[in-house]
Protein backbone atom coordinates (compact mmCIF):
# COMPACT_ATOMS: atom_id res chain seq x y z
CA UNK A 1 0.00 0.00 0.00
CA UNK A 2 1.65 3.25 -1.51
CA UNK A 3 2.27 5.92 1.80
CA UNK A 4 0.78 8.85 0.48
CA UNK A 5 0.95 10.44 3.99
CA UNK A 6 4.47 10.19 4.22
CA UNK A 7 4.92 11.74 0.77
CA UNK A 8 3.12 14.62 1.58
CA UNK A 9 4.72 14.96 4.69
CA UNK A 10 7.72 15.56 2.59
CA UNK A 11 6.60 17.67 -0.04
CA UNK A 12 5.14 19.74 3.09
CA UNK A 13 8.91 20.82 4.70
CA UNK A 14 10.00 20.64 0.68
CA UNK A 15 12.13 18.13 0.60
CA UNK A 16 12.96 15.75 -1.96
CA UNK A 17 13.29 12.26 -1.96
CA UNK A 18 17.37 12.60 -2.01
CA UNK A 19 17.25 15.49 0.89
CA UNK A 20 15.11 12.94 2.96
CA UNK A 21 17.02 9.84 2.01
CA UNK A 22 20.65 11.77 3.46
CA UNK A 23 18.90 12.82 6.31
CA UNK A 24 18.02 9.39 7.45
CA UNK A 25 21.02 7.84 6.10
CA UNK A 26 19.66 5.40 3.47
CA UNK A 27 19.47 5.69 -0.79
CA UNK A 28 16.87 7.47 -2.21
CA UNK A 29 15.94 4.63 -3.92
CA UNK A 30 14.38 3.27 -0.30
CA UNK A 31 12.47 6.21 0.28
CA UNK A 32 11.31 5.83 -3.03
CA UNK A 33 10.06 2.43 -2.25
CA UNK A 34 8.57 2.59 1.26
CA UNK A 35 6.47 5.82 -0.62
CA UNK A 36 5.37 3.42 -3.37
CA UNK A 37 4.45 0.66 -0.50
CA UNK A 38 7.17 -1.72 -2.38
CA UNK A 39 9.28 -2.05 1.04
CA UNK A 40 8.14 -1.80 4.76
CA UNK A 41 11.15 -0.64 7.02
CA UNK A 42 12.31 -1.52 10.49
CA UNK A 43 10.67 0.48 13.58
CA UNK A 44 14.38 2.14 13.22
CA UNK A 45 14.22 3.37 10.17
CA UNK A 46 10.45 4.50 10.82
CA UNK A 47 11.38 6.31 14.28
CA UNK A 48 14.42 8.05 11.75
CA UNK A 49 11.66 9.16 9.46
CA UNK A 50 9.35 10.38 12.00
CA UNK A 51 12.01 12.36 13.51
CA UNK A 52 12.88 13.90 9.76
CA UNK A 53 9.75 14.81 9.33
CA UNK A 54 8.19 16.43 12.62
CA UNK A 55 6.01 13.83 13.22
CA UNK A 56 4.46 10.74 15.11
CA UNK A 57 4.55 7.10 13.86
CA UNK A 58 1.13 6.74 13.98
CA UNK A 59 0.84 9.94 11.88
CA UNK A 60 2.77 8.48 9.49
CA UNK A 61 2.84 5.07 9.92
CA UNK A 62 -0.02 3.44 11.12
CA UNK A 63 -2.50 1.64 9.34
CA UNK A 64 -6.40 1.45 10.42
CA UNK A 65 -8.14 -1.77 10.29
CA UNK A 66 -10.86 -0.42 7.74
CA UNK B 1 25.44 10.64 5.68
CA UNK B 2 26.02 12.40 8.77
CA UNK B 3 24.54 10.53 11.08
CA UNK B 4 24.36 7.01 12.90
CA UNK B 5 22.78 5.17 9.87
CA UNK B 6 26.15 6.19 7.92
CA UNK B 7 28.04 3.41 9.59
CA UNK B 8 26.55 0.92 7.73
CA UNK B 9 27.35 1.35 4.16
CA UNK B 10 23.92 -0.57 2.77
CA UNK B 11 20.95 0.19 3.96
CA UNK B 12 18.14 -2.37 5.46
CA UNK B 13 16.33 -2.22 2.35
CA UNK B 14 19.74 -2.60 0.44
CA UNK B 15 21.05 -5.66 2.58
CA UNK B 16 17.51 -7.52 2.59
CA UNK B 17 17.90 -7.36 -1.13
CA UNK B 18 21.19 -8.26 -1.03
CA UNK B 19 19.84 -11.65 1.08
CA UNK B 20 17.42 -12.82 -1.73
CA UNK B 21 20.48 -11.68 -4.26
CA UNK B 22 22.74 -14.24 -2.24
CA UNK B 23 20.42 -17.32 -1.80
CA UNK B 24 19.26 -17.16 -5.64
CA UNK B 25 23.30 -17.07 -6.30
CA UNK B 26 24.05 -19.75 -3.71
CA UNK B 27 20.76 -22.11 -5.44
CA UNK B 28 22.14 -21.53 -8.81
CA UNK B 29 25.90 -22.55 -7.96
CA UNK B 30 24.58 -25.85 -6.76
CA UNK B 31 22.48 -26.23 -9.41
CA UNK B 32 25.64 -25.21 -11.82
CA UNK B 33 28.27 -27.19 -9.97
CA UNK B 34 25.60 -30.40 -9.79
CA UNK B 35 25.46 -29.89 -13.73
CA UNK B 36 29.04 -29.60 -13.98
CA UNK B 37 29.97 -32.53 -12.12
CA UNK B 38 27.19 -34.77 -13.84
CA UNK B 39 28.33 -34.13 -17.38
CA UNK B 40 31.59 -33.67 -16.95
CA UNK B 41 30.86 -37.40 -15.81
CA UNK B 42 29.80 -38.69 -18.66
CA UNK B 43 31.94 -36.77 -20.85
CA UNK B 44 34.93 -34.84 -20.28
CA UNK B 45 34.31 -31.23 -21.96
CA UNK B 46 36.01 -29.36 -19.23
CA UNK B 47 38.72 -28.87 -17.13
CA UNK B 48 37.76 -28.46 -13.21
CA UNK B 49 39.26 -25.18 -13.22
CA UNK B 50 37.48 -24.05 -15.68
CA UNK B 51 34.22 -26.04 -14.71
CA UNK B 52 34.12 -24.68 -11.59
CA UNK B 53 34.70 -20.55 -13.00
CA UNK B 54 32.01 -21.58 -15.49
CA UNK B 55 29.68 -22.72 -12.09
CA UNK B 56 30.63 -18.89 -10.03
CA UNK B 57 29.93 -16.97 -13.52
CA UNK B 58 26.99 -18.27 -13.97
CA UNK B 59 25.87 -18.28 -10.34
CA UNK B 60 26.73 -14.80 -10.71
CA UNK B 61 24.49 -13.53 -12.72
CA UNK B 62 21.02 -13.77 -10.50
CA UNK B 63 23.35 -12.24 -7.70
CA UNK B 64 24.34 -9.16 -9.56
CA UNK B 65 21.20 -8.93 -11.71
CA UNK B 66 18.84 -8.91 -8.56
CA UNK B 67 21.94 -6.05 -6.75
CA UNK B 68 21.80 -4.19 -9.67
CA UNK B 69 17.97 -4.03 -10.46
CA UNK B 70 17.17 -3.89 -6.78
CA UNK B 71 19.76 -0.96 -6.55
CA UNK B 72 21.81 -2.41 -3.70
CA UNK B 73 25.15 -3.48 -5.94
CA UNK B 74 26.79 0.07 -4.89
CA UNK B 75 26.32 1.60 -1.40
CA UNK B 76 24.79 5.24 -1.49
CA UNK B 77 27.60 7.12 -1.68
CA UNK B 78 30.45 5.44 -3.26
CA UNK B 79 31.78 6.59 -6.98
CA UNK B 80 30.31 4.40 -9.74
CA UNK B 81 32.17 6.08 -12.55
CA UNK B 82 35.70 4.51 -11.37
CA UNK B 83 34.42 1.40 -10.81
CA UNK B 84 32.39 1.01 -14.60
CA UNK B 85 35.69 1.50 -15.94
CA UNK B 86 37.48 -0.80 -14.45
CA UNK B 87 34.44 -3.22 -14.57
CA UNK B 88 35.16 -2.68 -18.01
CA UNK B 89 39.28 -3.07 -17.91
CA UNK B 90 38.11 -6.30 -15.79
CA UNK B 91 36.05 -7.38 -18.24
CA UNK B 92 38.30 -6.78 -21.41
CA UNK B 93 41.50 -8.10 -19.89
CA UNK B 94 39.30 -11.55 -19.42
CA UNK B 95 37.98 -11.41 -22.71
CA UNK B 96 40.96 -10.71 -23.99
CA UNK B 97 42.99 -13.78 -22.37
CA UNK B 98 40.43 -15.80 -23.89
CA UNK B 99 40.90 -14.36 -27.07
CA UNK B 100 44.34 -14.95 -27.10
CA UNK B 101 44.12 -18.41 -25.70
CA UNK B 102 41.47 -19.29 -28.85
CA UNK B 103 43.86 -17.56 -31.48
CA UNK B 104 46.46 -19.97 -29.95
CA UNK B 105 44.30 -23.39 -30.02
CA UNK B 106 44.55 -23.17 -25.86
CA UNK B 107 41.01 -22.52 -25.54
CA UNK B 108 40.12 -26.42 -26.02
CA UNK B 109 42.42 -29.19 -26.44
CA UNK B 110 41.35 -32.45 -26.99
CA UNK B 111 37.80 -31.96 -26.44
CA UNK B 112 38.21 -29.89 -23.49
CA UNK B 113 37.62 -26.25 -22.29
CA UNK B 114 40.71 -25.26 -21.25
CA UNK B 115 42.10 -22.89 -18.35
CA UNK B 116 41.41 -20.02 -20.72
CA UNK B 117 37.05 -21.09 -20.31
CA UNK B 118 37.30 -19.40 -16.87
CA UNK B 119 38.77 -15.83 -18.28
CA UNK B 120 36.12 -16.25 -20.73
CA UNK B 121 33.22 -16.79 -18.73
CA UNK B 122 34.41 -13.86 -16.28
CA UNK B 123 35.03 -11.34 -19.06
CA UNK B 124 31.37 -12.16 -20.03
CA UNK B 125 30.30 -11.54 -16.68
CA UNK B 126 32.01 -8.54 -16.32
CA UNK B 127 30.67 -7.03 -19.26
CA UNK B 128 27.08 -8.52 -18.44
CA UNK B 129 27.52 -6.29 -14.80
CA UNK B 130 28.28 -3.13 -17.03
CA UNK B 131 25.49 -3.40 -19.41
CA UNK B 132 23.30 -4.39 -16.60
CA UNK B 133 24.82 -1.00 -14.56
CA UNK B 134 24.15 1.30 -17.83
CA UNK B 135 20.58 0.22 -18.00
CA UNK B 136 20.13 0.75 -14.19
CA UNK B 137 21.51 3.91 -14.16
CA UNK B 138 19.32 4.74 -17.25
CA UNK B 139 16.60 3.62 -15.20
CA UNK B 140 17.44 5.64 -12.38
CA UNK B 141 17.82 9.20 -14.13
CA UNK B 142 14.58 8.75 -15.92
CA UNK B 143 12.86 7.73 -12.19
CA UNK B 144 14.53 10.94 -10.72
CA UNK B 145 13.03 12.86 -13.72
CA UNK B 146 9.85 12.12 -12.32
CA UNK B 147 10.17 12.47 -9.02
Amino acid sequence: MKNLRMKSARAALDLSQQQLADAVGVTRQTINAIERGDYNPTIRLCLAICRALGRTLDELFWEDEQ
Amino acid sequence: MNNKFSEARYDERQTAVRGRAFKWAYGTLLAALLLYAVTDGLWDWCVPFAGCALAISVSLVPFLFICIFGEAYWWADVSRTGQFVSIALLGLLNLGIAVVAAANGELVAGGELQVGGANLSLGLVFILVLVAAAIQRARLRREGEDE
